[in-house]
């Protein structure tokens, strides 16, 4: 086998749409399970001092959760379109590099927006901790943020929807 | 809807009556007692001390600490059955300003006690354990423990840390009359019992104590004889305590079955107390009258008036004055009422300025129906709250929470018709998995939102079209209104032509094209009127026509609406994709039930908090931003306030 037989090989279209899927679902979840995480060690500082406000805390933590669902939306709308739940596709290469592209916004953004979300979530934590009923506030300066992760998801998941092969 | 006018209430009343009339105030939950505005130097010499409420604050409080200490003490042994479902219990007012609360209060008393008591004996018990457990090592060793002393010798026990060097110590030892024994070791000590003769006695202790010797702590208070013996001495003052402790506990269940309630009603007349003492420090008083101002909503007048009638008090009710801090009640018809607090948890308007929330119930129910557009979704949604409403008895601020939820979910109902989703695209998935159909029915009444993602963005983006060019029409109307009608039409009114010219231009590109340089050239003309310079003035008026760039963003900021009810369409679909990949077989009904039911809670849970999330903070920024006077004070009337209890 000679080395651009090898390539070829590997780089076939399902592959990279395959790839592509991987990279979604792979970066979002990681900003949001980061995200997640920080806003996770400001309520439990929080809480110790007033474990009735866990359901505030919760809610809050729950915010940078959203980017790996988008991420794995965006996965599973491409696992759908390469046939990986029934019916036979066979992508070529440049089908399978439009796929590729089409996960990148939501990847990376969802890894980025996930932190950042994250971050303003646990202020959050801090505003809700020192005053009642602040918590409306807190939620929608991290949802400023999300709004970002939305429009990434937006152009990751149109090109997907359009895509015929 | 509009904001609830205010009177402004100043009354004269008797200096005995001042207690009686403030609880009757707060009965009637509609007046707020403000900071007194009436001194002026007339009466300013014939004040008494402002009244002095500090003591009387701090006994409350003490009081208050005391019921909570109660509460929390008798919880942990309350074993009634208490469910969400049951009703709030009722409790009157009068009864505990009528001396019932010193009766309860013994109560409170009482439970402390109790609660004193079981502490000490749950601290003899550790501390029996503790010595207890320090004759376990020397049991089945037939040695007197201290104290058992013959006429030439002497005894001790102790241990040694395990890594003390032995031989040096034993070489020590060796000159001495005196003998050691090994009782036991384990990972850190070496137990020892050191038998000398008297003389050389403490010698030998110091040998040891130099090798850190630690003397065992339960030889002083073991002058019984053998270890055992006091061992079992020990364990017997132990069940005895453990007997007197479940008696004790048995006592405190049954009186958390008995008196819990009331202590917890208690607690809430108290907090109630505390509002009255709270208003009280707002009067002023005289010798022998008290001077009250407050604020009381309009259409509370004659009540408020009817009572003050009943005291003999003078008042007067005024309308406030311009520069005055009035504090703001919204007071919307029954359905928009039920929006209030998405405004008031973002910010209330000015007194007599505008409330948006009737205008923006009807947006928020659209949007959030275009969001979370799916029949199954939206029916949990209403059957939950109406559920919520009727069964958990909730206060009146949660009850407007769930109305409007119901509301929405109504929309999401009317969404999923129109756009195909039941549970995603459950019914086809059914045909397709269980029933190998292969050509599956069209769902949507309208169009599939999935299959034209392009149709739901040109919808997101015209409901929030007209949603902005609203915002700008009440900005107009307010500026209209408090006749600055020019800068209504040169700051607003231009904007308004502006977009019409760009709308009408799809259908008429010459008109379209014509509005829409009339409405630039307006704004070039209009927008640098504030500066001096003339230069400045054509600068400030071409760069105003920049900020289409922010509307443009806030207008693709709507596109929000079509990733969001895409993702939770998506999402079901996966989830009804999955549930279904076992085919028709038994199996494959097992799997679908808990896939299906796992798969929707957790797209309907994550989506709901989305939705609520996003959909607010549309009307936030892209809505409130153009137009809303913000900075009001809400009004917090005197109420009956309770956690526990429903005071009347």
């Amino acid at each position: 086998m000679t080395f651009t037989e090898f390539l070829t090989a590997i780089f076939t279209g399902q592959n990279l749409a395959l790839l592509g899927a991987a990279l979604a679902a792979t970066f979002a979840c990681i900003g949001s399970a980061k995200g997640v995480g920080i806003v996770g060690e400001a309520a439990s500082g929080m809480l110790a001092d007033d474990p009735s406000k866990f359901g505030q805390a919760l809610l809050l933590q729950a915010l940078p959760g959203t980017q790996g669902i988008y991420g794995l939306v965006t996965a599973f709308l491409i696992l759908m379109k390469i046939g990986l739940f029934g019916g036979e596709i066979t992508l070529d290469f440049a089908q399978g590099m439009y796929l590729l592209a089409a996960s990148l916004p939501i990847a990376i953004v969802g890894y980025f927006s996930g932190i950042a979300q994250g971050r303003v979530a646990a202020a959050g934590i801090g505003l809700v901790s020192r005053r009642d009923g602040q918590v409306v506030k807190a939620i929608t300066s991290a949802a400023l943020v999300e709004t970002y992760a939305i429009f990434a998801l937006l152009v990751s998941m149109l090109p997907v929807l359009f895509f015929n092969p | 809807m509009a904001v609830a006018q205010m009177k402004k209430l100043s009354v004269v009343a008797l200096e005995k009556d001042t207690q009686r009339l403030i609880a009757a105030l707060q009965k009637l939950q509609c007046v707020e007692i403000s900071e007194n505005t009436f001194i002026n130097a007339q009466i300013e010499g014939t004040l008494a001390q402002t009244a002095d409420i500090s003591k009387e604050m701090g006994e409350l409080l003490s009081q208050i600490a005391a019921a909570r200490r109660a509460m929390e003490f008798l919880t942990a042994y309350d074993t009634g059955k208490h469910s969400l479902f049951d009703p709030p219990m009722e409790a009157s007012i009068d009864d505990f300003d009528s001396g019932l609360d010193t009766i309860v209060m013994d109560e409170v008393k009482a439970a402390n006690a109790l609660a004193a008591q079981i502490a000490q004996v749950e601290g003899k018990i550790v501390q029996l354990e503790g010595e207890y457990s320090a004759y376990q090592p020397w049991l089945g060793e037939k040695i007197a423990l201290p104290g058992g002393r013959t006429a030439c010798t002497r005894y001790l026990c102790g241990t040694l840390p395990i890594n003390a060097d032995m031989t040096a110590i034993d070489e020590k030892l060796a000159d001495l009359a005196c003998e050691t024994w090994e009782v036991y070791t384990d990972k850190t000590v070496r137990a020892l019992l050191l038998i000398a003769h008297k003389e050389d006695f403490n010698s030998a202790r110091k040998v040891l104590a130099a090798g850190g010797f630690a003397v065992c702590p339960v030889q002083a208070s073991a002058e019984k004889g053998f270890s055992a013996g006091a061992a079992d001495q020990c364990m017997q003052q132990i069940r005895k305590s453990r007997q007197e402790l479940e008696k004790l506990k048995q006592a405190a269940k049954e009186m958390a079955g008995a008196r819990l309630q009331d202590i917890q009603t208690l607690y809430d007349v108290f907090l109630t107390r505390q509002d009255r003492l709270y208003a009280k420090s707002r009067t002023i008083e005289t010798e022998k009258t008290v001077l009250i101002s407050g604020w009381v909503p309009s259409r509370e007048k004659n009540k408020t008036q009817a009572l003050l009638e009943k005291y003999g008090a003078a008042y007067c009710f005024t309308d406030p004055g311009e520069d005055e801090d009035v504090p703001v009640l919204l007071a919307n018809r029954p359905v928009a009422r039920n929006f209030e607090s998405v405004l008031s948890m973002y910010a209330l308007p000015k007194y007599g300025r505008f409330d948006p929330t009737a205008i923006m119930s009807v947006f928020y129910t659209i949007i959030f129906g275009l969001m979370f557009a799916d029949v199954g979704y939206g029916a949990i949604l209403v059957i939950g709250c109406l559920a919520a409403l009727k069964l958990l008895h909730p206060s009146e601020g949660m009850r407007q929470f769930f109305k409007m939820f119901a509301i929405c979910g109504v929309s999401c109902i009317i969404g999923g018709i129109m756009f195909g989703g039941y549970f995603g695209d459950l019914p086809v998935a059914l045909m397709e998995g269980f029933g190998g159909r292969e050509d599956p029915p069209v769902l949507a009444v309208w169009f599939d939102m999935v299959e034209e993602p392009i149709m739901m963005l040109v919808l997101s983006l015209g409901v929030g079209a007209v949603h902005m060019v609203t915002a700008f029409i009440i900005k107009f109307i307010i500026l209209v209104r408090d006749g600055h009608v020019f800068d209504a039409i040169a700051d607003v009114g231009s904007w308004l032509i502006l977009f019409a010219g760009i709308g009408v231009y799809f259908l008429q590109p010459t008109v379209g094209l014509i509005l829409a340089i009339l409405g630039a050239v307006m704004l070039i003309c209009t927008q640098g009127r504030h500066e001096k310079n003339g230069i400045m003035k054509v600068l400030k008026g071409i760069m105003s026509l920049y900020d289409i760039v922010g509307y443009l963003s806030d207008l693709l900021s709507y596109s929000r609406i079509l990733a969001l009810s895409l993702a939770s369409a998506v999402i079901a679909s996966v989830m009804n994709l999955l549930s279904t990949m076992g085919g028709p077989t038994v199996g494959g009904i097992i799997l679908f039930v808990i896939v299906f039911l796992l798969g929707h809670v957790i797209n309907f849970l994550v989506n709901i908090l989305g939705t609520y999330v996003h959909t607010s903070r549309l009307q936030y920024i892209e809505f409130f931003g153009k137009f809303y006077e913000s900075g009001g004070r809400a009004f917090t009337p005197m109420e009956l306030k309770s956690k526990y209890v429903h005071l009347k």
